[in-house]
């Protein structure tokens, strides 16, 4: 079970490189699964493993994709040090208490989509803010952020779906 | 020291630790084009762009046939004019440029080298163009990108077969254009929002634009010769009420570059 999840998480690193390579969202729309990656991770990992993991898929992609190489390793690396303060904020401390990872039919679909939300919300306020370099009016920031969210968001939903399939199958 | 707090502490510790070597990465990367991981990931990327592209080209054979034959008539056509022109026109030495023509294919002062896009990227503010042509062909850094219909860009970075280049979509680059042949000078840098449109800064107020006026190269950056069109004027707006900045809608239309010439100014050396 363990393995299936590496490699779906190696698979949807991959798939991330090939959005950000060849998918043409133009300049308003940025999608990205990595947030939702982040979240997904199992609760009994530590902030210090999650931020080593986000550093390496991010790394993955800017090393594969954007070609700047710390431009999503900086959002990453914040969103898994907030990780722990979004899941206590969405679904409380029990989670942890429990060893209960996010999921939607154990949680619900509505705080998980809030999660995916507030993660992909903070992935990209800093995302953004560190691409424009202060070349871009705070509008069209706040624009991009917007568009990006919203997509990402829904994008997210499915692939927190796939994660937890591969995780449920070893339970059948 | 508690447990959770002896935790917070390694955590907040850890996170400080990895974001300043993000931060480092991103300070290189702005920086210091020719560093190993630089070059490592441009290479990495290039090679993928290039076999996605084997793969597209031959899926789109057919219609690029008839573009290149369309260019190709083009081309023909306007060689044909400067021929005339060069007849009729005795003041003009063998190897001057064609006053008026707008042709530069035997200026001496520039080279250019033909080459293909292998990938171009759109969505984001710092993008980028890979060229299949490197050190190998004589591609050097800081040449200019061209295509038929304008700027495309600046080679950053260089490998063997391979060269990396910022786009005229990207909020690093700026072009030095004029307005008109005999117009103002003023940079041109892209909007950020359009893939099809730029704009064109720092004009001073007085200064009258018409719709439809033509942008185009001013050749002061030493980089591309002067006189590539780049685009027409759009829409006008003031700005702080000193100076005014215009659209400019773009020729280059960036979802379909293909075919590309790396363009080197061979006096580069004397103008630095």
């Amino acid at each position: 079970m363990k393995g299936a999840r590496v490699i779906t998480y190696i698979a949807l690193t991959g798939a991330q490189v090939v959005i950000q390579n060849f998918l043409d969202s133009g300049p308003w729309i940025l999608l990205s699964l990595l947030p939702v990656m982040i979240m997904a991770l199992d609760i009994r990992y530590s902030p210090v493993r999650v931020m080593s993991l986000a550093f390496l898929m991010a790394f993955a992609v800017d090393f594969f994709a954007t070609g700047v190489p710390g431009l999503t390793i900086i959002p990453l690396v914040a969103l898994a040090f907030a990780r722990e303060m979004i899941i206590k904020l969405v679904f409380g401390s029990e989670l942890f208490a429990r060893k209960e990872d996010i999921s939607e039919h154990k949680q619900g679909f509505a705080k998980v989509l809030t999660a995916i939300f507030i993660a992909n919300l903070l992935f990209f306020t800093i995302f953004v803010w560190i691409e424009a370099a202060g070349a871009r009016d705070f509008a069209f920031c706040v624009a991009r952020v917007a568009g990006s969210v919203l997509v990402s968001t829904v994008a997210g939903i499915f692939a927190a779906r796939l994660i937890n399939s591969v995780e449920d199958a070893g339970w059948k | 020291m508690p447990r959770a707090s002896r935790r917070w502490l390694v955590d907040t510790v850890f996170f400080a630790l990895a974001e300043f070597a993000a931060i480092l990465l991103l300070a290189n990367s702005e920086s210091a084009q020719d560093s190993w991981l630089d070059r490592a990931s441009k290479n990495s990327m290039a090679a993928i762009g290039g076999w996605a592209e084997s793969t597209r080209d031959y899926f789109t054979l057919r219609r690029q046939n008839d573009s290149l034959s369309r260019e190709n008539m083009e081309l023909s056509i306007r060689l044909r004019t400067l021929e005339e022109a060069r007849l009729r026109d005795s003041v003009f030495a063998p190897g001057d440029r064609a006053s008026g023509m707008g042709l530069y294919a035997d200026d001496s002062v520039f080279r250019y080298i033909p080459a293909t896009i292998v990938k171009v990227s759109r969505n984001s503010q710092r993008n980028y163009v890979v060229v299949n042509k490197g050190r190998a062909d004589g591609v050097l850094p800081n040449s200019g990108i061209i295509s038929t219909k304008g700027v495309v860009g600046i080679i950053e970075s260089v490998d063997e077969h391979y060269s990396y280049g910022i786009s005229l979509m990207n909020n690093k680059m700026r072009v030095s254009a004029r307005i008109g042949r005999l117009g103002v000078a003023a940079p041109l840098e892209w909007d950020g929002r359009s893939s099809s449109s730029a704009v064109i800064k720092e004009l001073p107020r007085h200064l009258e634009l018409h719709p439809g006026d033509t942008v185009l190269t001013s050749g002061w950056s030493g980089i591309f010769p002067a006189d590539i069109p780049l685009g027409v004027i759009g829409q006008e707006r003031e700005v702080d009420g000193s100076v005014k900045e215009a659209e400019v809608r773009l020729f280059t239309d960036f979802a379909a570059l293909r075919y590309v010439s790396i363009v080197e100014n061979r006096h580069r050396d004397s103008i630095r």
